[in-house]
């Protein structure tokens, strides 16, 4: 449903990293999410495919893992919502 | 191939836009209320009766969100409060980002103590997105039936409060209040809920009180309402 914010979030999140280490590729992005944070992974993917056809981005496979416990918050400051919903990036695989 | 490692929140920067909401509003002094259920479950309704009631204090502004038309934000400047709309296009829910740039207008050479937003009617993804919100406080009409709360979780286990709205018809539909309240109750503790009809306009005290009574007490629950008890639509 709001998978096409996750997938933007998702971009967003490649360019800051992008920023940070040098790499031109990414070959696959590691996702954590709660139980709650009812992600459909297929949408995802095809959506992600979709916004990124012809940019650097293209061709990365979404890894989702969903774990029955709330992830962990690093960084959660105050105002950050409930952990059930959110969704973390783990690890790029870059080339 | 090499592995960088993130373990960063994919909304991070929506988060920082619902802080950034919330630094805002603190210094304003307003809180934000978000109404957040299904096309058609009385949001808009409720907003219009409750600032008849309200009656000017505390003062109410609002923010309107629906996928196309500003229909919504013409009913509710017809009730005499200031309105900003936002058309989400496609988008599914209102986003931080989308709301402090309403809200910075809102707010701009106006005073205003309590800013409710209306999300675009959606039971799911509007539960996953913080707009920098004192409380979701979530509705469900009588007529959509009493299996909502159980079927979409993630809004109500948020909710800092539970409205039923359309009570009036309630005589008309099998949906049973109790058993609604009683699924509320499994996944929410501590939210009060109410029981209201804005059209014929009852049950509404204790839902005004609430809304006057400043930041809503957290895990402080206020009894559910019998079946006929506060909500008191029978036969109005
Ligand atoms: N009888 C009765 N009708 C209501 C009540 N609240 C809303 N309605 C009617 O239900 C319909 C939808 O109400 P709205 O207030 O537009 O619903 P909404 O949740 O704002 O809808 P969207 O913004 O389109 O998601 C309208 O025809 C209202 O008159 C109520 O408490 N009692
Ligand atoms: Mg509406």
């Amino acid at each position: 449903m709001h998978e096409l914010s996750i997938v933007e979030g998702i971009m967003r999140q490649a360019e800051r990293q992008r920023g940070r280490h040098r790499f031109s590729r990414v070959k696959a992005v590691d996702l954590v999410c709660g139980p709650h944070s009812c992600l459909a992974e297929e949408t995802l993917q095809f959506l992600f495919d979709a916004v990124t056809r012809a940019t650097w981005l293209e061709g990365a496979r979404l890894r989702v893992t969903r774990l029955g416990e709330p992830p962990p918050m690093p960084g959660g400051g105050e105002g950050a919502p409930a952990p059930d919903v959110a969704v973390y990036i783990r690890s790029l695989e870059v080339e | 191939m090499r592995k960088i490692t993130v373990m960063e929140r994919v909304l991070a920067a929506d988060d920082a836009w619902a802080r950034e909401n919330r630094r805002l509003l603190a210094a304003r002094g307003a809180r934000m209320y978000e109404l957040v259920g299904s096309p058609g479950a009385g949001k808009t309704a409720l907003l219009e009766r409750t600032i008849l009631l309200l009656g000017g204090r505390p003062r109410v502004g609002v923010i309107e969100g629906d996928l196309a038309t500003a229909r919504d934000a013409e009913r509710i400047r017809r009730a005499g409060v200031p309105v900003v709309q936002i058309n989400t296009g496609s988008g599914c829910h209102l986003s931080a980002h989308a709301v402090h740039a309403a809200l910075a207008d809102l707010l701009s050479g106006r005073r205003l103590d309590l800013v409710f937003v209306e999300n675009v009617g959606n039971l799911v993804c509007p539960a996953a997105f913080d707009l920098g919100e004192d409380a979701k406080i979530a509705l469900v009409s009588v007529t959509e039936g009493d299996d909502k709360v159980e079927k979409y979780p993630l809004l109500f286990a948020r909710a800092r409060a539970l409205v039923l709205t359309k009570t009036a018809l309630l005589p008309h539909t099998d949906f049973r209040p109790a058993a609604a309240v009683r699924a509320f109750r499994k996944l929410n503790r501590g939210s009060p809920v109410f029981a209201v009809d804005s059209l014929a306009g009852s049950g509404l005290d204790p839902w005004i009180a609430f809304v006057r009574g400043g930041r809503p007490a957290r895990g402080k629950a206020r009894r559910p309402p019998r079946r006929s008890g506060a909500a008191g639509p029978r036969g109005s």
